[in-house]
């Protein structure tokens, strides 16, 4: 069976680039989807997906029905880049392709694309659903094209997913969670600016911001220098600060550990209100709809053992692929996935497995490598098999 | 009457023209990949072009009358060749669950071989219709079908066609000589899985295969049979799934695994060689419980055929199960006669073929 | 000598107390209910001469059992045990006969918990109980599988890889060999024939487990169990032979739960899987001959049931060539003329002639149930396989502690010819 995955796949492998490359030098800012969004739904079509939409918030799916009607295996990807000075211009270097969102995650959008085209092309049957979903709003709003694809899309379309796997960066390794940041922002309002001023720097210092109020960097934290501003007679001190999230923390309950230490800071510093919130912000999305985001990205982890870990490691031991379990590292600020509201919101477990590097991730001159995303094809292919496929059992050899 | 046989394996599609009253087919070979629906039109293509070749080397291309597919899984739900008719692309779609590998490329294969030769009639053969009356007891696994989540599953056997075959061959011997009481056959298919049906008269009461062709005697890279418990103890120990073992189990043990290295049976039977010892060790004696098992479903033994691409070793290996059968048996029995059965599997598709279009066209289930 | 002789189930204690070599049991009994306290309460039953007697006592587990048997019989100072005799499930490839227990074997002992995780655990554990609190009672443990050391290689040897082979002991074991080695002998004794030129094919058909054993002048040469249990026959909720790609099957359609498929294959399927409603086919066989609307269910259970039995006796006829005699032992082969008629009837290819009048009156054991003429004797054995460990214990220790403690070197050309390379590697461990 294998053998035949892979044929097929060193048939598809030109195709498979040919797409990346086109889904590169296609700019897609978040909120700017549409255009990539086509060139997928398009890609869907020709390969021949059963059926192939796009969704009121933008998203594209398009799934191929099993005999069965269950499990369903979502693959999920993200169409949308971080703003960049390159936009739109992609490069093709011997064994790279370089553009904006190569590896974050159009490489990995194209190939969870093609790992459906493998499978039909192969004629391996599937008992359950796969559902390829290219999400919009990912890299700036929150997941909010993740959260509308369950909540309404797939409900609607009768393919709840039991099994998720994003194609973020992980350069071919299974991940299975990373943890969280949350941007909080302490205000400090009063009639008396003097106030004001004292309790800000006193709780910046409290917080554990430097002497000159530059950002220090102790490990999960970064306290910013307070912004001061004045609205209708008060004075209003932001003291914006960002904090990682680790595995089982409570935003919530952050969130009023703040509070309280800013209270107490400020306690001698006069008559001031103090208030301790995530950051929200509303955003307009391609599709016209407006929303309003947190900035706010849970930490989020399955068992590293699970089925799905357990059944993806499997396959792709048995595919002949490299098996390397872990966790993305979230280098930078503000960087998270769709994982923690499949896993926090949905309960849906999920895992990662990508043909970028993490590194490579919102980096300038992003590349990924040409035949990691091949082989993304044929791994992602076989763990979907794994997970939903009509198992090949007794029936491998050639001969009768 | 002309047939054009197609044998589509995994891989590649072999094919063969036979003609009437030849011997020799006209034209043979094999083309490969074919498995798309796309790489199926391309494969009879060259198929096309072969006869072609072949016929301006001689007199004409001679037009297949029909043509013969070979089946490998017809399931319960092919019990006879048939006439590829609309309704029969529905029933094999009901099969896929059960070779999950076999029958979507055979779907296409029909499909491309009614494009190609737009009025010739397909004749569909399945190696598992001989087996498709194999009484319950014979067939059912004392597990319940309710809890396995595949309801139909059942055992069925593989080289059907051979074996019917050489059964066939048997009974029209026996006639001759006047003999016509149903013979007790034991009919071994020596081919790279090795199989063994006990047969009486036209029907088969056991077979070594099971729901897939993985149970039973070793083949050249399958295990055969197995302990139920060893698949969960790798599960276990090496923290495989059912991919990674079925890999192993169906492509690195049998014969290859017993010797270490890829072998025939020729050579495990007719060499000396000490590696190949333990494999024709295990071989005969695995063979030899089959016999025994198959004698005491048919209440005793009046032949063993062989047949096969290796249906030759059994002439050696024969004399070897006769001499231990007939030490088993009481004085008093008829002797075993051993035969061997030369004929290719494309002659019997052929003739299978041309049968099924002499015969007036049955309504089919 | 006054030999103790436990049997351990996963939730049982029995024992049974036998002066030897005299072969009389002075008391014996069954702990039931053993484990961690439940509705019901652990309970002992147990029977001294003809009377019996219970007992209520706590026992959380087969140490404590052992703890309340040994309290009881210690209360008459006329049953207190000479010698223990231990039924141990599986030797692996170390035990090849019965062992004196000591600390080096329990070591080896516990390098063998992984072959037979369920079965020889409960009897260490009693092993442990038992040196710790009575250092100086000599015990024997007597191995199911050692009887079956002498498959040869061509049996034993499953179609796989060498490293399967070798590095991980894939090879067929075979089990209940206590029994079968009891009914061969007193089969043989029944006949009158010597056991070294015995040639027979044993069936023990429990009701629980089942197997059949193809004898070779007196060595087991095929057991119908293979690297365990559940390899074979047809058994109450045991499957038996099955096709690898099924359990494949399962395998991937529970995402790789093993432990569900193992339950599935251990406990619901055999006769229960087959009849939808029983594990015993006594009943089904019961049901189907009673009056009334026939349940073609439970003819299909009891026709693979006894076809399976049938194929397995003709496979192991063929290697035996023609035996002295055929073998019935255990629950169902002991009690159940119908299962012993549906093997043997139509076999006169292999000189088997059941006479139908004596199979169906079997009063006494052991019976001869084959036609006077039938030049293989079909014989109904009553298996004890408590009296068999209280023999090999006995005959272990009376030749002598030295001897027993090294079976090793005195088990050696009783082996197969080519020993495996695992083997020679577990030795050495």
């Amino acid at each position: 069976m294998y053998t035949i995955l892979k044929n097929k796949n060193a048939g598809l492998s030109e195709a498979v680039l040919a797409f990346a490359e086109e889904l590169i030098g296609t700019p897609s800012v978040t909120t700017q989807e549409a255009r990539v969004a086509g060139l997928v739904e398009q890609k869907m079509r020709e390969i021949g997906y059963d059926k192939v939409f796009r969704d009121e918030t933008g998203n594209v799916v398009g799934a191929i029905v099993g005999r069965e009607s269950s499990p369903t295996v979502l693959l999920n990807s993200h169409l949308d880049t971080v703003e960049s000075l390159e936009k739109g211009t992609v490069r093709r270097e011997s064994d790279k392709l370089i553009g904006t969102g190569a590896a974050d995650c159009k490489g990995g959008l194209a190939a969870q694309v093609f790992a459906g085209a493998l499978l039909r092309r192969s004629l391996l049957p599937l008992r359950g659903n796969l559902v390829v979903a290219a999400t919009v709003a990912e890299e700036n709003g929150r997941g909010t094209g993740v959260r509308a694809l369950m909540e309404r899309t797939l409900p609607a379309l009768g393919m709840k997913p039991d099994f998720v796997i994003l194609g973020e960066p992980t350069n071919l390794g299974l991940y299975y969670g990373h943890d969280g940041w949350m941007e909080l922002d302490v205000t400090v309002e009063g009639a008396n600016p003097f106030h004001v001023d004292d309790a800000a720097r006193a709780i910046a210092s409290d917080l554990g911001a430097g002497e000159n109020g530059e950002t220090p960097q102790i490990e999960n934290v970064f306290i910013r220098k307070p912004r001061f501003e004045t609205v209708g007679g008060f004075r209003r001190a932001t003291i914006p600060v960002v904090r990682r999230l680790g595995y089982g923390e409570n935003a919530g309950q952050v969130v009023s550990q703040y509070k309280h230490e800013a209270l107490r800071a400020a306690e001698t510093s006069g008559a001031v209100a103090v208030d301790v919130a995530v950051r929200k912000e509303t955003r307009r999305l391609a599709s016209g709809l407006a929303t309003t985001v947190q900035h706010l990205t849970h930490a989020w982890s399955i068992d590293p053992f699970h089925p799905l870990m357990t059944r993806a490691r499997e396959a792709l031991a048995a595919a002949g692929c490299e098996v390397r379990a872990g966790k993305w590292e979230l280098g930078r600020l503000g960087m998270g996935t769709a994982g923690s509201v499949l896993v926090k919101e949905f309960g849906a477990p999920t895992i990662g497995y990508g043909p970028g590097r993490e590194e490579q991730a919102h980096a300038a001159g992003e590349w990924v490598e040409t035949a990691k995303i091949v082989e993304a094809v044929y791994g992602t292919a076989a763990m979907a098999h794994g997970l939903i496929g009509i198992p090949v059992c007794g029936w491998t050899s050639d001969e009768i | 009457m002309n047939v054009l046989v197609l044998k589509p394996s995994r891989q590649k599609l072999e094919f063969s023209l036979l003609t009437q009253g030849s011997e020799r087919s006209f034209c043979a070979g094999q083309v490969g990949d074919y498995r798309s629906e796309e790489a199926s039109r391309t494969a009879l293509e060259e198929v096309k072009g072969a006869i072609a070749r072949a016929a301006s080397a001689n007199t004409g291309a001679p037009l297949p009358s029909v043509i013969a597919v070979r089946g490998v899984y017809g399931g319960a739900e092919f019990r006879e060749p048939t006439l590829v008719s609309p309704n029969t692309f529905a029933r094999l779609e009901r099969l896929i669950p059960s070779a999950p590998l076999h029958i979507p490329p055979l779907l296409n294969l029909i499909r491309a071989c009614q494009a190609a030769w737009l009025e010739t009639p397909l004749a569909l053969v399945f190696e598992t219709s001989f087996f498709a009356d194999l009484p319950a007891r014979e067939h059912l696994y004392a597990i319940d079908p309710n809890l396995t989540g595949r309801p139909g599953v059942r055992r069925f056997g593989y080289h059907g066609i051979l074996h019917a075959a050489a059964c066939q061959q048997i009974a029209r011997k026996r006639r001759a000589l006047g003999m016509n009481a149903p013979a007790r056959v034991l009919s071994i298919c020596l081919e790279a899985r090795p199989e063994l049906a006990a047969v009486l008269g036209p029907n088969p009461l056991l077979v070594t295969s099971g729901a897939t062709p993985l149970e039973g005697l070793p083949g050249q890279t399958a295990c055969g049979e197995l302990d139920p418990s060893i698949v969960l103890m790798l599960a276990q120990k090496k923290g495989w799934g059912a991919e990674q073992i079925n890999d192993t189990l169906t492509r690195q043990s049998g014969w290859l695994g017993l010797v270490g290295r890829s072998t025939t049976l020729a050579e495990i039977f007719g060499s000396r060689r000490r590696e190949c010892q333990l494999a024709r060790d295990v071989l005969q004696y695995r063979l030899l419980l089959a016999c025994g098992a198959g004698m005491a479903a048919l209440g005793g033994v009046d032949a063993v055929v062989f047949s096969g691409r290796s249906a030759a070793v059994g002439v050696g290996l024969g004399l070897w199960l006769k001499q231990k059968i007939e030490s088993a048996q009481t004085d008093g029995n008829a002797p075993i006669t051993i035969e061997i059965f030369q004929e290719s599997v494309d002659r019997v598709l052929a003739d299978t073929a041309a049968a099924l279009m002499l015969t007036p066209r049955r309504k089919s289930k | 000598m006054k030999v103790l002789v436990f049997n351990c189930g996963s939730s049982s204690l029995k024992y049974r107390l036998l002066k030897m070599p005299e072969e009389v049991e002075l008391t014996g009994g069954e702990a039931q209910r053993v484990g961690p306290p439940t509705a019901k309460p652990s309970v002992i039953f147990y029977q001294i001469g003809r009377e019996k007697f219970t007992r209520e006592v706590p026992m959380r587990d087969h140490a404590a059992a052992f703890e309340e048997v040994m309290k009881l019989l210690l209360e008459s100072p006329e049953l207190k045990p000479d010698a223990v005799g231990h039924r141990l499930v599986h030797g692996g490839t170390e035990f090849c006969d019965p062992t004196v227990v000591n600390g080096s074997v329990m070591t080896r002992l516990e390098t063998l918990r992984d072959l037979a995780p369920l079965h020889n655990p409960p009897a260490m554990a009693l092993m442990y109980a038992c040196s710790q609190r009575y250092p100086d009672l000599p015990q024997v443990a007597v191995f199911d599988t050692a009887f079956h050391a002498t498959i040869p290689a061509c049996a034993r040897t499953y179609a796989l890889p060498r490293e399967f082979r070798e590095d991980l002991g894939i090879r067929k074991y075979g089990f209940h060999g206590t029994s079968h080695q009891f009914v061969m002998e007193e089969a043989a004794a029944f006949l009158k024939k010597p056991v070294p030129s015995f040639n027979a094919v044993s069936c023990h058909l429990g009701s629980g487990g089942a197997s059949l054993c193809a004898i070779v002048r007196g060595r087991s040469v095929d057991n119908t169990m293979g690297y365990s249990p559940l390899q074979g026959l047809v058994m109450s909720t045991r499957c038996g032979d099955l096709d690898p790609a099924m359990i494949l099957s399962l395998l991937a359609q529970t995402q790789g739960d093993r432990q569900r498929v193992s339950a599935l294959l251990n406990n619901q399927c055999g006769v229960l899987g087959l009849s939808g409603s029983t594990a015993d086919i006594r009943d089904v066989l019961a049901q189907q001959t009673a009056p009334g609307t026939p349940n073609p269910r439970l003819e299909q259970t009891a026709a693979v049931y006894t076809w399976r039995l049938r194929k397995y006796l003709g496979a192991y006829l063929a290697v035996v060539g023609r035996p002295d005699a055929v073998i019935f032992t255990d629950t169902i082969g002991e009690t159940v003329p119908q299962v012993r008629w549906a093997m043997a009837s139509g076999m006169e290819g292999f000189g088997i002639r059941l006479d139908a009048r004596r199979n169906d009156s079997v009063t006494h054991y052991p019976a001869d149930v084959a036609a006077d003429e039938s030049p293989v004797r079909l014989l109904v054995v009553r298996t004890n396989e408590e009296l068999a460990i209280a023999r090999r214990t006995h005959q272990t220790l009376d030749r002598g502690p030295a001897r027993a403690e090294t079976p090793r070197e005195r088990s050696q050309p009783r082996r197969a010819k080519t020993l495996p390379a695992s083997a020679k590697k577990g030795a050495r461990a």
